[in-house]
């Protein structure tokens, strides 16, 4: 089997891993948002973090079964590997047309 | 270090969606004279690794996480130009699908954790590791670019933080990337371990046969 068939058995494999173990995530602020609730009083923060967002996204917060699960929020990180895992290979395709 | 939307002033967003979108158009061009082929099929697969890995928040003080970004991985893995649109895809299907990072701000965060994460990644791994790094040299190049790469694209996004709000600018500055250094460690490791992988399979020499610096 050709080297880069391999890697690429392996990182799928890691991507499937990680959605899986994605409940297990730390459920802390990150960076940024714990810099904003340090930076300005809490309730602005609070009123960030709640924010409104411009666009209506079906699965928001990667709640893909919209009651909160553990495995609501594995089926969101399965979704969004397919939709990225096509938007890539689409992308990729796209601008690599013109070499061999 | 997705920026929601309602944070940015709309003069602010809007330059982040210039910036971000020149980053794009460039990427987009130089792929085009760059990008094998071949590699296509690693560039998807690297962005759903990307995607299910940056949902993995770990803990890096208490009370406060951090995940990967992956911008200095997808480059070294693709070139700067692809590693660009990689993570510009993640960040696309995230703003869109799941809310994550604001539909206005994705521009702003093309710009720092795309086009800055990827060129400086990029840059760091060819400083540290010269051509074509072997052994601990090249782990050392990883960990640079990845803890790199995460540190200075929060720079740029607390610089649009400053210019956002009138919280004082040294203490977004210090908090933002106080915090993304921390998390920059975890990313530079996690770098260290898939560019060994690449390197493993090979993908890395492949790269340089062609003789084409991405």
């Amino acid at each position: 089997m050709k080297r880069l068939t391999i890697v690429l058995i392996v990182l799928g494999a890691l991507a499937l891993v990680a959605a899986l173990a994605s409940p297990l995530a730390s459920p802390y602020p990150d960076g940024l948002e714990a810099a904003l609730e340090r930076a300005t009083d809490e309730g602005a923060a609070a009123e960030l973090e709640e924010g409104e967002h411009l666009v209506d996204s079906p699965w928001p917060d990667y709640d893909a079964g919209g009651d909160g699960s553990t495995g609501s929020t594995i089926l969101a990180g399965i979704l969004g590997a397919i939709a990225t895992l096509a938007l890539g290979l689409g992308l990729a395709k796209l601008v690599s047309l013109k070499k061999a | 270090m997705h920026v929601p939307d309602g944070l940015l002033q709309p003069a602010v967003w809007a330059g982040g969606w210039a910036l971000g979108g020149s980053g794009l158009a460039w990427a987009v061009v130089r792929a085009r004279k760059v990008m094998e082929k071949g590699l296509v099929p690693l560039a998807g697969v690297l962005a759903a690794f990307i995607f299910a890995a940056q949902m993995l928040n770990f803990p890096i003080l208490p009370g406060v996480s951090g995940h990967l970004v992956g911008a200095a991985l997808a480059a070294i893995a693709l070139g700067p130009a692809m590693g660009i649109l990689v993570i510009f895809t993640v960040l696309a299907v995230q703003c869109l699908l799941f809310a994550d990072g604001g539909v206005t701000a994705l521009g702003l965060n093309t710009l720092a954790m795309g086009v800055t994460g990827a060129l400086v990644g990029y840059g760091l791994y060819r400083l540290v590791g010269g051509g074509t790094p072997s052994g601990w040299r090249r782990r050392a190049a990883a960990f640079t670019a990845g803890f790199g790469a995460t540190v200075v694209a929060s720079a740029v996004t607390s610089t649009a933080i400053c210019l956002s709000t009138p919280y004082p600018p040294a203490t977004v500055f210090g908090l933002m990337v106080g915090f993304h250094a921390l998390v920059g460690v975890g990313e530079g490791l996690i770098t260290v371990v898939v560019v060994e992988v690449l390197q493993g399979a090979g993908v890395l020499e492949r790269r340089l046969e062609g003789g084409v610096a991405r």
